[in-house]
């Protein structure tokens, strides 16, 4: 062994601890520096609003030197007053409305169109979707337009079949004015369920309904027994997400309605109540903050339940 | 050409890479003007910053080679501008983004006063109104009205208008803008005495109705409406509206309604409860629906909206809609303020055969009804805007510079009177001659004197924190009633009125004291 060659062994006898003392820091780092980018976003625009908005709750706040500590006052005054209510149950009704109506029918939509003896099948899927591709905005103003008296499309085709029918004003009556809002939602949002439901009902083993089929089933048992278990997962989602969407429902109605809750409050949803609270009627950030908490319990709330239903029958 | 992540991975950095040098290289927006102003009516923005093709200086043109400061507009959705507004005091929010002057709408105002006094966002106006705006004479021989007072140029001193002519009026100021604007239209943008706002206008309401169709029914209401003197009722106009909708309903036509009377909402409702001199919620704030004169009123409407007696219904969404209803003569009288006859023209069909506008020489004005003679007034208020200064601007007195020129200035006026016609807040301006002409489209009638007319008989509107929520109220009350007009028709309809207007103002008056600060 040279002189060079012992000192280059030397040198690699200091520096190996050192490397390897590096490499498992960094070891030790990388996970966490992988993640950090997500964590300080989701501090700085999830974590820290959401904290902030769980304290501003507890404030009566008009700005900075206008408030006033109410602890728990808001949460008081808004579970006892009745608008908070029937904002609840306006919500509840449209939710099991537009969930009613819409998971069985993209269902449907998705099997019709899933069918290979339908031709242009997938010019239908994307004319089906598109709808879902327009803003609550837009969509809005296109029923209004649709739904005027004497003037609107809607008008046109009710009064051709019986002439007062025409004189219906969508949009001051509460019960039509509800029928709007579902209609409105149903037809943005019946496209995307279908999505979902075609992607689940090409992954169902096609084994399964031959199988069924040597069985004897018939089209009605093979659709309860081999694709209903198949696509219950997507099911559950579906009816989660749809649950949760319908709970924020917002600018339908507040665009449908100039005055924003429109006839009787039929309107009045838990997130326009919100708005009310925060921009609109009181201009109080705190009660509006309130509201949103109160709104994340009741939606966290329900889609336990339903999840805990879904869970319950599958154990079963 | 091979990519290991592969290709949809490759295009979404392709797009991603372009997207970034499109922003990177993107030229940088001009510096912010010395001046932000926001405005939330299409027609103001027209208005103060000239039309496209608009060949002289705009108003904010002028304003910079007037003053050196540049103002950049902003255009927002009355809606969104509350948001954001209401979002930036709540913050207290200051910089480049805050703008200095902003346009709000009537409705929209209460909010903004919840704090009190000085913490409200935007800043108080007394000084500037009470000092600025002298009003200046170049001649003795100068028309003026009985109590104005003035400088003269020619001494410089101070003359009193008074029997016709002017006086010298020793120790005496001359009229500042708080002398020369409709002092009734102060109310809604004050607080506890505080002037937060300056109107943008007056908005009287007129009737406007269908002259044609309403003479071929026998129905004169020119004639019927009178003089100031002995104004036509609300329940004689309801009984002709009776007789209009049974002619034509006898000639094949049941669906043509003799008047624009919404069924839920609260507009129409609104303004005849202000010809009464009644507000939802007073300047002291109370609460003014126990009056025996609110349940009254609403009764009253609920007939003439629902059951056998129903004169009025609501037009589609939009102005084009009601416009169109007009047109077809599917309704054929509207509560229209001076902001809405500008619609009424732009948007009556043109006949194909004559290139004229069909309804030409169809339409008439009249003030409006009154239930009670001699103590109603024949107008009230609809809508409305007022120019504030937020009260965080580093630039105090270059914004009220801005609004002197914008709002109070005869380019001002020149600018309104071209693009909007609205009837100004300034008293002096409505004697400008070309308020004085016959408009053919009305058939050769004064319907800008009708409106300056009603514009001195206006009543106050205040608005106050509550007046939203009021309105909702309100709303609430009215739905029951129409509900009850077609379930059980009229009988018991005012005492069930009274109770759900007195179970509303409780209710009302909970929120109130829980939205204010102890």
């Amino acid at each position: 062994m040279t002189g060079t060659e012992d000192a280059i062994e030397a040198r690699m006898v200091r520096v190996a601890p050192r490397a390897s003392r590096r490499w498992a820091l960094q070891a030790r780092l990388a996970p966490y520096l992988f993640v950090a980018p997500f964590v300080v976003l989701f501090c700085v625009f999830m974590l820290w609003p959401m904290v902030n908005s769980m304290w501003m709750s507890t404030w009566k706040y008009a700005n900075p030197r206008t408030n006033q500590y109410v602890g728990a006052g808001n949460y008081k005054y808004i579970l006892t007053d009745k608008v908070f209510w029937y904002a609840v149950g306006n919500t509840v009704m449209f939710t099991i409305l537009i969930v009613g109506l819409q998971v069985p029918a993209s269902l449907g939509l998705a099997m019709l169109l899933n069918s290979k003896r339908v031709k242009f099948r997938g010019l239908f899927r994307f004319a089906f979707f598109s709808s879902h591709l327009v803003g609550h905005v837009f969509v809005a103003v296109i029923f209004r337009l649709i739904l005027r008296p004497r003037t609107g499309l809607m008008a046109g085709a009710l009064g051709s079949i019986y002439a007062p029918w025409a004189e219906i004003n969508w949009t001051e009556n509460p019960v039509f004015g509800r029928l709007a809002i579902v209609l409105a939602v149903f037809w943005i949002n019946i496209g995307w369920g279908m999505i979902y439901f075609l992607a689940a009902l090409q992954s169902v083993d096609r084994e399964l309904y031959e199988a069924a089929e040597v069985d004897g089933a018939g089209r009605w048992a093979r659709f309860r027994n081999v694709t209903l278990p198949s696509i219950k997962p997507v099911v559950v989602f579906m009816v989660v997400v749809c649950t949760i969407g319908c709970f924020q429902i917002f600018e339908l109605p507040y665009m449908l309605f100039d005055n924003g809750t429109g006839p009787g409050m039929a309107g009045m949803t838990v997130v326009m109540y919100l708005y009310m609270m925060g921009f609109e009627g009181v201009g109080d950030i705190g009660a509006a903050s309130a509201v949103g908490w109160i709104l994340a319990c009741l939606i966290f709330g329900v889609a336990m339940v339903q999840v805990r239903i879904a869970r319950g029958k599958d154990d079963g | 050409m091979a990519f290991h992540l592969g290709k949809p991975i490759l295009v979404m950095l392709g797009i991603s890479a372009t997207c970034a040098a499109v922003l990177w290289f993107r030229p940088a927006a001009p510096p912010r003007g010395e001046l932000l102003l926001w405005v939330f009516a299409e027609a103001h923005a027209r208005t103060y910053g000239g039309e496209p093709d608009q060949k002289a200086p705009s108003l904010l043109q002028a304003f910079k080679e007037k003053t050196g400061l540049r103002t950049d507009m902003q255009l927002i959705f009355d809606r969104a501008q509350g948001v954001r507004l209401i979002s930036m005091f709540m913050a207290d929010m200051r910089g480049p983004t805050v703008p200095d002057v902003v346009e709000v709408e009537i409705n929209s105002i209460g909010k903004f006063f919840r704090p009190p006094v000085r913490d409200v966002g935007f800043l108080p106006l007394n000084a500037y109104l009470e000092q600025t705006g002298s009003r200046e004479i170049d001649s003795l021989d100068q028309p003026g009205h009985e109590g104005w007072r003035a400088r003269f140029r020619g001494d410089d001193q101070t003359y009193k208008h008074v029997d016709g002519r002017w006086e010298p009026a020793p120790g005496e100021k001359s009229d500042a803008w708080i002398d020369q604007i409709t002092r009734s239209r102060f109310a809604p943008y004050t607080k506890d005495g505080v002037i937060f706002g300056i109107p943008h206008d007056v908005h009287p309401v007129a009737l406007a109705y269908r002259h044609d169709l309403f003479l071929e029914a026998g129905i004169d209401l020119l004639k019927e409406s009178g003089d100031a003197a002995r104004p036509m009722t609300w329940p004689r106009f309801h009984q002709l509206c009776l007789d209009f909708r049974q002619y034509w309903a006898a000639r094949g036509k049941p669906t043509r309604y003799p008047i624009e009377l919404k069924t839920m909402g609260t507009d129409n409702l609104v303004v005849m409860l202000l010809q009464r001199h009644m507000n939802l919620i007073d300047k002291h704030g109370r609460i003014q629906f126990n009056d025996p004169g609110f349940a009254e009123t609403v009764a009253f409407y609920a007939q003439m909206v629902a059951g056998d007696r129903q004169i009025g219904t609501a037009p589609g969404a939009g102005d084009a809609a009601i416009a169109q209803d007009l047109n077809d003569g599917n309704i054929c009288a509207f509560m229209t303020a001076d902001w809405r006859v500008r619609y009424l023209k732009d948007f009556a069909y043109v006949d194909r055969n004559t290139g004229r506008k069909a309804l030409e020489g169809k339409l008439r004005f009249i003030p409006l009804p009154v239930f009670e003679p001699g103590k109603d007034a024949r107008t009230g208020t609809w809508g409305g805007t007022m120019i504030g200064i937020v009260r965080n601007t580093p630039r105090p007195d270059d914004a009220w510079k801005l609004i002197e020129h914008l709002y109070l200035s005869d380019e001002g006026f020149e600018a309104r009177i071209r693009e909007t016609n609205i009837l100004p807040p300034v008293v002096a301006q409505w004697d400008d001659p070309r308020f004085d002409r016959p408009d053919p489209f009305f058939g050769g009638q004064m319907v800008d004197q009708l409106y300056i007319e009603l514009a001195r008989e206006l009543p106050d509107r205040y608005v106050q924190p509550a007046s939203r929520t009021a309105l909702a109220a309100l709303n609430g009350v009215l739905y029951k009633a129409v509900g009850h007009v077609r379930s059980r028709g009229e009988s018991g309809l005012l005492e069930a009125c009274r109770g759900w207007l007195r179970d509303a103002a409780v209710d009302l008056d909970e929120r109130i004291k829980w939205g204010t600060f102890e």
